[in-house]
């Protein structure tokens, strides 16, 4: 007898194969049997008119943080997805000296934007290898975690805060290779760097200071195993994006390691640069580099407030300059005739930030407490239209009246022409991605893109079949990362599976949701699921529409295949 | 098992440099007049690389970063 059967689904094994009637079965942790006429299960459930589906694979995330206070990593867990991969963009929380906490915390929060005092209630620092990491947060597991090893944490440990000034010396690389070498020892699925991040101090992340010759060194150690690197590239400029793009080809193919690009978007602001991109990564691949840019499938969107500076204002110095300076300095800025005049004029002529497209006439007010709660919903061009004034006016004038408080969200900023974005998203140089769960909560809700893929791209434009969608989230992303025995429904792979109704699988609208470590203190936006009915995680139930999230705590830690 | 050689690599979208480590501007500058190459002044590289540009005295040049040796195409 099995100890579970999904029986008479529409099974998408992940191959991308033609769906078909069947079942499933599982034995412990792995797929006992896919087919029909499957035998008894102690547990048996009737998957008529629901998809049985290999569990989705998320290779874009920050959850670091998070995992240490939330192994299942909600809400990712309910939209399907059964294996995140943190550590993107050099970032992670380990290896890392305990007097270099302070300076850690303090960029990471910076550059992916978490509340201090979440990250700070949440997080107990017992580590400082990547081993004691791994030890800290793996039995917690509900949801199967395969991170990878920051660049700026690698040199921070081997290099000490010197590695925020200078390039490394040739001892100091044999060490940084060494270092690398032990944190794949300990678990770390692959490395990420970084080509553009900066941190709360406005300077470089600490992977910036290397030269061509140590990022060499350590894609040696990565070709040792045939681990993947990820990187953040210059992502708003073809020209760099596609530079970049040679350079990785050439260590993809000296070390033969896969190398993925993230994020990739569709923007008005630089019309043509993903069919650039697209073309220089097949040219690269047609020589043999393995590449690929992570697209993620949601436009973006952005909620801001004026209390700090944040990723709208960018190109704007002027505005950085006055949010940078502090609440009291803001609301001063904003009361003065002459730095009001100032800013507004710099919203008319600043050029577009990150290859964004903002609009301030566009941006509604979306929440308020006070005096302004009766203007939520409405638009500051509309607003400025009544009051005859411009419409930064407005969004200082509200801002003054909630004390800093209201929040304005800025819609449709870049990736939402879902005609470019469909071929792109089967390209082969392409894999779903750069989703930044964990990261930027309170600015936008980076939750359920998978369902977003299946409800605009699969069901809405019919631009996608339901089983490309399926190996396109799992056994496409297994098979690039080199994340063993995961990806598809086949007798022996680890039972990761996710039940679903194509008919209605969604991303829910964005929700505030106060459940941060610090007791209320912050909030981040999150979306439900809708159309996930259970999903498995090595063979045990871990969310089920009906009754929420179990106690199972089988996820696994996935350090990747080795050479 | 031996692997084949790759093709050829494509010509660079434009030509660039990548500054040594702890080289500012003019150091750049003067590199670049020593390697009797065409001299460059440093409003032209900006003007090419306005990446580097707009970047706050914190963010100086660092040994990754691209500099474009020639205007856009």
């Amino acid at each position: 007898m099995f100890d579970l059967v999904l029986r008479n689904g529409l099974v998408c094994d992940g191959t991308g194969a033609k769906a078909e009637l069947g079942s499933v079965a599982v034995e412990g942790t792995r797929i006992a049997a896919v087919g029909r006429d499957l035998g008894p299960g102690r547990r048996e459930i009737d998957a008529s008119g629901l998809v049985i589906a290999p569990g989705f694979i998320d290779p874009h995330t920050h959850y670091d943080a998070q995992l240490t206070w939330d192994g299942l990593a909600t809400p990712s867990l309910e939209h399907g997805v059964t294996t995140v991969i943190p550590g993107n963009c050099s970032l992670t929380l380990a290896p890392l000296r305990a007097e270099h906490r302070e300076f850690l915390g303090a960029a990471f929060r910076q550059i992916e934007e978490m509340p201090k005092s979440a990250f700070d209630a949440g997080l107990r620092w017992t580590w400082q290898t990547f081993g004691e990491y791994r030890a800290s947060i793996e039995p917690k597991l509900g949801i199967n975690n395969a991170p990878l090893v920051g660049h700026s944490l690698l040199r921070l440990y081997v290099l000490g805060l010197a590695s925020r000034d200078r390039a490394s010396t040739p001892d100091e690389t044999r060490a940084l290779a060494d270092c690398l070498r032990a944190c794949l020892d300990e678990g770390a699925l692959g490395m990420s760097t970084s080509f553009c991040d900066i941190d709360h101090e406005f300077r470089p992340v600490p992977c910036r200071l290397a030269t061509m010759g140590e990022l060499d060194a350590l894609c040696t150690v990565l070709g040792e195993r045939g681990r993947p690197l990820q990187v953040l590239p210059e992502f708003w400029d073809a020209d760099l994006f596609c530079t970049r793009i040679d350079q990785m080809a050439e260590l993809s193919i000296r070390h033969q390691i896969p190398i993925t690009f993230s994020p990739l978007f569709e923007s008005r602001a630089m019309p043509g640069l993903v069919g650039r991109v697209l073309e220089r990564l097949s040219r690269q691949a047609a020589r043999g580099a393995r590449l690929q840019a992570q697209m993620q499938t949601r436009p973006i969107d952005m909620t801001f407030d004026l209390r700090g500076a944040n990723a709208v204002f960018s190109s704007m110095p002027g505005w950085m300059g006055v949010l940078m300076s502090g609440p009291d300095a803001t609301r001063k800025a904003f009361a003065d005739p002459a730095t009001r005049a100032r800013l507004a004029a710099e919203t008319d002529t600043a050029p577009m930030p990150l290859a964004l497209v903002f609009s301030l006439e566009k941006t509604r007010l979306s929440a308020a407490t006070g005096k302004a709660s009766s203007e939520v919903g409405r638009s500051l061009g509309e607003l400025a239209a009544e009051r005859g004034i411009h419409p930064a006016e407005v969004l200082m004038d509200i801002s003054l009246a909630e004390d800093l408080d209201a929040r304005f969200t800025a819609s449709d900023l870049a990736h939402d022409d879902e005609q470019k974005i469909a071929p792109s998203l089967l390209h082969p140089q392409v894999q779903i991605g750069a989703g930044d769960g964990g990261a930027h909560v309170a600015r936008f809700a980076t939750y359920g893109d998978t369902g977003h893929l299946f409800a605009r791209y699969v069901r809405a434009r019919k631009a996608i079949s339901l089983e490309q969608a399926c190996k396109r989230l799992s056994a496409d992303i297994a098979d690039f990362w080199g994340i063993p025995d995961r990806g598809r429904l086949v007798k022996g792979q680890a039972a990761d599976i996710v039940l679903f109704d194509a008919a209605t699988i969604d991303r829910g609208p964005e929700e505030l949701a106060w459940d941060l470590p610090d007791g209320g203190q912050s909030f981040r936006f999150v979306r439900k699921a809708r159309g996930v009915r259970e999903v498995f995680v090595n063979g045990a139930s871990v969310h089920c529409a009906e009754s929420g999230y179990s106690t199972a705590r089988r996820g696994e830690w996935i350090g990747g295949r080795g050479r | 098992m031996t692997r084949a050689a790759p093709g050829p690599a494509p010509i660079p979208v434009r030509h660039y440099v990548q500054p040594h480590a702890g080289e500012d501007w003019q150091g750049l500058i003067e590199r670049l007049a020593r390697s009797s190459g065409p001299r460059f002044a440093l409003e032209q590289l900006l003007g090419w690389n306005p990446h580097l540009a707009y970047r706050p005295p914190s963010n100086p040049l660092t040994p990754l970063d691209i500099v474009f040796l020639e205007a856009p195409r």
